[in-house]
């Protein structure tokens, strides 16, 4: 299979030396700023001369501490240019799961963003003996005599490849596609974060299967903004476009997103469903308290879509369509900045059928992946013809099966080196090339693959019934006023859920109405919201069968905070540290 | 060399149309200091209550000193209803969208008058009778007198609604900080409606005592208005004791100029005066600048 | 396997267009362009080629008072660079505007060139909103009001009293002859207009922003912080006065020829006062709202004189009801409604 395809990334970046086509934009100052990618490739060069001068070996590790930008990029290419693996490590880390990722994967290089990570480093450096640089990049923030500013590296870097290119030419033409790229830390939800190893060939092998589902090639537009130390994101953002010549545009930063994709009206869009529920939420909230005009509109568009999508849609009802799309769904699209968005996808985990549904009728055609870090990102995508309730088919090279025990089973050309220093999970993970997923599925008559639960997530009632939480949790996040829910009930009589208020929403929804409340606790324990949410819950259970009903909710008094290891970098909720941080709570709800 | 009479005669009689000028810089503010309106309309509410004395007393047959109180009260409705209809519920916030406001006001309060009264002048009798009287070298009509006089007494009739009763102190307070009298639970509606209302009595005293000088049309007031607003720029916009200086100031200062210096220059020395008051001290004589913040 | 597409080299895929709902900016110049798109110059073509070619179609009266307009747009757009952009009042404008006319008419009278005596007009005009806008500094609010008031009517009263303008009486003025060629007809007068207004509408709008317009809102937002940012308001307030006075000086030079004749009772406070109307009816704050003043205002003016008796009471009333109802004017309003359809559904 690996004939015929190019051996590595950084190869084919460099491949890009002289292409003087848009690469990048970084929105600064309010300016879209262009990086061509020659000047791209001539900064990864750069870098890299300056890594092997600062004594980076191949095979070694450098960690990058910093919001999506081009100085991500360079720095991630530049590591791998120079033979290294580099480990992407999200903002929201705390200082000391900072030290663990430095430690556990024997970095010997950090590049730091502004005085936020610069902080986390200085509380943790004397623990990492093996660090032996540090790079700032915004310098201008702060400084410290233990780190070297990013362009003093980069100037260095410059004057030194322009003398000599060729440490750092023969650590690329060193690289064979089974070295090791990536160092990517899965959350998890559950123990100690692992270190999933992942090779050049993983990478090359994802942007080929990526490039066969989606057609993405030079014209096609991304907006970057969700962490590129998730494997997707890395791909769609980085590896991606240097295989496939398309231009990635770097947010400002996350409260701009929404104007951002306005600019940037992105062709291709992928989001996890919890910035697909924001959205969807945004627009329904939004349209509640337009002006009459807008309002009375969107609510006839939205009528014309649910009855032409009815069987007894008719050809009146065709035209009806075509109007209520030109008039008020096509400009929606437009003010969303998802007009011109040929490839919508969704990610990283599972969303409600009712949200798909609700972009499929503003026409946009959210297709559901799925994939793990340990496939490379990459097993299934739902393919043009949607089938609601399934990720699709598999990616290209991709085998699926189902074990006995109903887990997928995997097996790809994306499939995983293994963890770092942990062969007895590498062991459990992969056995005889079949990457064990831990999910739970069937394939349907078509070979879609459906996925019920986490393995480890079902519930067993105390009256016998297995019970997929994931489901109810989903329908529960779909209204608007709930950012998340966490389903219980092992051994148990019957089912209850701790819920998490949409805060905006909320906020919103509490000052129409004049209610008063202090602090966000306080909002939580308000009568009026409990009504609210008891009658979001109650519209939820009516649609569920009386065994999956939620009996009794509470709602969670705080805010779930990746600091406190209650939600993963990409915002999953960590069920077994929530079940365990409010097992009082839990217990009260079966009094 | 001038005599004492003749000193007195000027004092006497700059007191007179100094009179005038200090009920109109007191109703305007009265005004200012409430809503911080500059009221261009402050002369044309004053003319048209002049018409309706002059209605009252020359269509109706009323007696002249009746008229002039139920002038008056009638002005004083007018002053509240203007509040209600134009003022209170403009969306125009600023400072200068309510100057024109007023102006707007202004238009069509004359255009009212020329349109239902004409714009013929009309005779309206003295508050007294026009007896000269003669002591120390000077004359004056006891008409004057009683003019000043009046002038005087609606003056101290302010000064004591102010100081004496519950209104005038809620009125006060409003002025000082509306936001804060709101909030310790005065009814700031009503102490605006009462302040546009005492101005216009004010407004209208001023023209009816006026009125008998020129002669009475829709115009009339429109010099005493501009030195109403120099006499209360004079004394600070929001000192009332500065707008009762500053009248009479102006009023005997420029009787002297036209007396001793040019009867032409008379009419733009009022500005001659605000510019240097202002010069010297940029909120007034009396008036105390606004504290701001950053 | 899906949709299969085959794993060759892309091609590259055309842009799918589609209107850009906000500016898409990557070059700050993109900020200064005062018309944007095709759609922009298409727009400003069309009115161009309307304004050209308005007194070939148009007649006399109609020619004349759009020549009026113009002068009218050009005293509004100064007072809106005074009022709308340093937030300082003046209800004494008529003055700047006599100024320029007298100054314009008294040299044209000595046979000094037309462009001279328009340069002049100008000069003299700036020069006394320098004189004015110095003591200025210290007032504000109806002080500055007042101040402003004053110098309108010593204005009109010093031209009442100067017998070498004419007095009372007031002072001819005649149509300019240019380089041989003459305009004494209103559609050639209404095209020099026309063209000068252009050019004063382009500078102003050029000056707006600036670093001095910028200058000019920091002083009106938060004068304190300007200051501590290092604006000098004396030096941004006086020479706001100047520039507008220097316009206002300009609309003057070009209101006398227009009507012909000019007596000092013509500016009275009542045009101060209209031309404040215009730019508060028209919308304070953005330039062209002062353009839509001096047209609302002007037309409204022609239209109520029909009402003979009644068309002061009804101005009055017009005026109020603007302000009553929206507080940012004719075109604040129309701002309104672009932003309602250019959010549209959300």
């Amino acid at each position: 299979m690996a004939t015929g395809l190019p051996a590595s990334v950084p190869e084919l970046l460099r491949a890009r030396a002289t292409d003087t086509g848009l690469a990048q934009r970084v929105k600064r100052f309010g300016l879209w700023q262009r990086i061509t990618w020659s000047e791209y490739v001539a900064d990864v060069n750069a870098m890299a001369a300056e890594y092997v001068a600062l004594g980076l070996e191949p095979g070694d590790r450098v960690a990058i501490l910093s919001e999506n930008r081009p100085e991500w990029t360079v720095a991630d290419m530049a590591t791998q240019t120079a033979g290294g693996a580099t480990v992407g490590v999200y903002t929201t880390s705390s200082p000391e799961q900072l030290r663990y990722y430095l430690q556990h994967s024997d970095a010997v290089g950090l590049v730091l963003e502004d005085a936020e990570q610069l902080e986390k480093w200085l509380a943790v450096r004397d623990e990492c003996p093996a660090v032996r640089f540090v790079l700032l990049v915004e310098d201008r923030e702060a400084s410290d005599p233990a780190v070297t500013p990013y362009s003093t590296a980069l100037e260095s870097g410059r004057r030194r490849y322009l003398s000599d290119p060729r440490p750092v030419d023969e650590r690329l033409a060193a690289i064979s596609p089974e070295d090791v790229a990536l160092f990517i830390y899965t959350s998890g939800t559950t123990g100690d974060p692992k270190a999933a190893m992942l090779s050049h060939a993983n990478i090359i092998w994802a942007t080929e299967a990526l490039r066969r589902a989606l057609d993405c090639g030079p014209g096609d537009e991304f907006l970057s903004f969700l962490p590129v130390s998730h494997i997707v994101e890395r791909l769609i953002s980085i590896a991606n476009p240097i295989r496939w010549g398309y231009a990635v545009s770097f947010t400002e930063n996350l409260d701009t997103v929404l104007n951002d994709l306005r600019e940037i009206r992105p062709t291709i869009f992928f989001a996890v469903p919890r910035i697909w529920e924001k959205l969807y939420s945004l627009v329904e909230l939004h349209m509640k308290d337009a002006q009459f005009l807008k309002r009375v509109a969107y609510q006839r568009a939205m009528a014309a879509v649910r009855h032409a999508r009815s069987p007894a849609g008719s050809s009146a009802g065709a035209l009806t369509l075509a109007l209520a799309n030109l008039a008020v769904l096509a400009p929606l699209r437009n003010r969303l900045g998802l007009d011109r968005v040929r490839l919508a996808i969704s990610g990283a985990a599972p969303i409600s059928a009712e949200i798909l549904a609700y972009f499929r009728s503003i026409g946009v055609d959210v297709r559901e992946g799925f994939g793990l870090t340990e496939s490379t990102g990459l097993i299934c995508l739902c393919p043009k013809q949607v089938r609601l309730g399934t990720v699709g088919t598999p990616f290209w090279g991709v085998d699926v099966d189902i074990a006995e025990d109903g887990e997928i089973l995997s097996r790809s050309p994306g499939n995983f080196l293994g963890y770092h220093k942990d062969p007895q999970s590498t062991a459990e993970t992969l056995k005889d090339g079949w990457l064990h997923t831990g999910d739970i599925g069937e394939l349907d008559e078509l070979g879609h693959l459906k996925i019920t639960d986490r393995k480890k997530d079902i519930l067993i009632t105390a009256g016998g019934k297995n019970i997929a939480p994931q489901k109810i949790e989903n329908q529960l996040k779909s209204s608007v006023y709930i950012n998340d829910a966490v389903v219980l009930g092992d051994k148990r009589r019957y089912l209850v859920a701790l819920l998490v208020l949409d805060e905006d929403n909320v906020r919103h929804w509490a000052a129409d109405r004049q209610l008063s409340y202090s602090t966000y606790t306080d909002l939580t324990q308000n009568p009026a919201v409990v009504s609210l949410i008891d009658a979001e819950v109650e519209r939820v259970n009516c649609a569920l069968a009386r065994v999956e009903t939620v009996k009794r909710f509470a709602i969670l008094p705080k805010r779930l905070y990746h600091e406190d290891g209650e939600v993963t970098a990409t915002l999953k909720v960590k069920r077994s540290s929530i079940a365990e941080r409010y097992g009082d709570l839990v217990e009260s709800l079966y009094a | 060399m001038t005599s004492f009479g003749e000193v007195l005669q000027v004092l006497v009689s700059g007191a007179t149309i100094g009179s005038v000028y200090a009920l109109v810089a007191l109703g305007l503010v009265l005004v200012y200091r409430t809503t911080r309106i500059l009221n261009f309309a402050h002369g044309d509410v004053g003319v048209l209550g002049t018409f309706i004395a002059y209605v009252l007393f020359t269509n109706l047959e009323l007696p002249f000193g009746l008229s002039f109180l139920l002038a008056l009260a009638a002005a004083a409705v007018i002053g509240a209803v203007i509040y209600l209809v134009t003022v209170r519920p403009a969306r125009t916030k600023s400072d200068l969208g309510l100057i024109i406001l007023t102006l707007g006001l202004a238009l069509f309060l004359g255009g009212f008058d020329a349109l239902v009264f004409g714009t013929d002048n009309k005779v309206v009798p003295t508050l007294g009778p026009d007896t000269i009287v003669r002591t120390a070298g000077a004359s004056f009509s006891v008409a004057s007198l009683m003019t000043a006089g009046f002038g005087v007494l609606l003056m101290l009739g302010l000064w004591a609604l102010l100081t004496f009763t519950k209104l005038g102190v809620a009125m006060r307070a409003v002025a000082q900080r509306e936001d804060v009298a709101e909030a310790m639970g005065l009814p700031v509606r009503t102490v605006l409606v009462a302040t546009w209302g005492a101005a216009a009595v004010l407004a209208t005293a001023a023209a009816l005592l006026f009125a008998p000088t020129t002669l009475l049309n829709p115009t009339m007031m429109l010099d005493p208005l501009s030195k109403g607003f120099v006499a209360a720029v004079i004394g600070g916009m929001n000192s009332l004791p500065g707008a009762v200086v500053g009248g009479y100031v102006l009023g005997i200062l420029e009787l002297l100029v036209g007396v001793y210096v040019s009867l032409e220059f008379k009419a733009s020395f009022a500005f001659l005066v605000v510019i240097i008051v202002l010069l010297v001290r940029p909120h007034g004589l009396l008036g105390r600048p606004d504290v701001k913040r950053v | 396997m899906t949709d299969g597409v085959d794993a060759g080299d892309p091609k590259p895929k055309p842009r799918r267009r589609g209107r850009q709902s906000v500016l898409f900016r990557d070059r700050y110049e993109q900020d200064l362009q005062h018309v944007r798109g095709t759609a922009g110059w298409i727009g400003m073509a069309i009115a161009a080629a309307v304004v050209v070619a308005l007194p070939l179609v148009a007649q006399g009266y109609v020619v004349y008072n759009v020549t009026l307009f113009f002068v009218y747009a050009l005293v509004a757009l100064s007072l809106a660079v005074l009022v709308g952009m340093t937030g300082q009042v003046s209800l004494g404008h008529a003055g700047f505007l006599a100024a320029g006319a007298y100054a314009q008419a008294a040299l044209a009278g000595l046979g000094v060139p037309y462009v001279v005596t328009l340069l002049a007009a100008i000069a003299v005009a700036a020069l006394l909103g320098l004189v004015i806008g110095v003591p200025a500094l210290r007032l504000e609010g109806p002080y500055l009001a007042i101040a402003t008031l004053g110098f309108g009517l010593a204005i009109q009263q010093i031209l009442n009293n100067w017998r070498f303008v004419g007095a009372s009486t007031g002072t001819i003025t005649d149509r300019p002859v240019i380089l041989g060629i003459d305009f004494y007809g209103d559609s050639a007068y209404y095209w020099l207009v026309a063209a000068l207004t252009a050019l004063v509408v382009w500078m102003v709008l050029n000056l707006e922003r600036s670093h001095v317009g910028r200058a000019f809102r920091a002083v009106r937002d938060a004068d304190l912080a300007a200051q501590m940012s290092g604006i000098s308001l004396s030096k941004y307030k006086s020479l706001a006065f100047v520039v507008s006075a220097g316009i206002a000086g300009l609309a003057g030079a070009l209101y006398g020829p227009l009507i012909g004749y000019l007596t000092p009772e013509g500016f009275n406070l009542l045009l101060s006062i209209k031309f404040l109307l215009m730019v508060v009816v028209g919308g304070l704050g953005p330039l062209p709202g002062a353009l839509v003043g001096a047209g609302f205002i002007t037309g409204l003016e022609l239209y109520i004189s029909t009402f003979r008796a009644w068309s002061q009471l009804v101005f009055g009333a017009v005026v109020m009801l603007v302000l009553i109802l929206e507080p940012t004017g004719l075109y604040g309003r129309w701002l309104k409604i672009r932003n309602y359809w250019k959010t549209w559904p959300m």
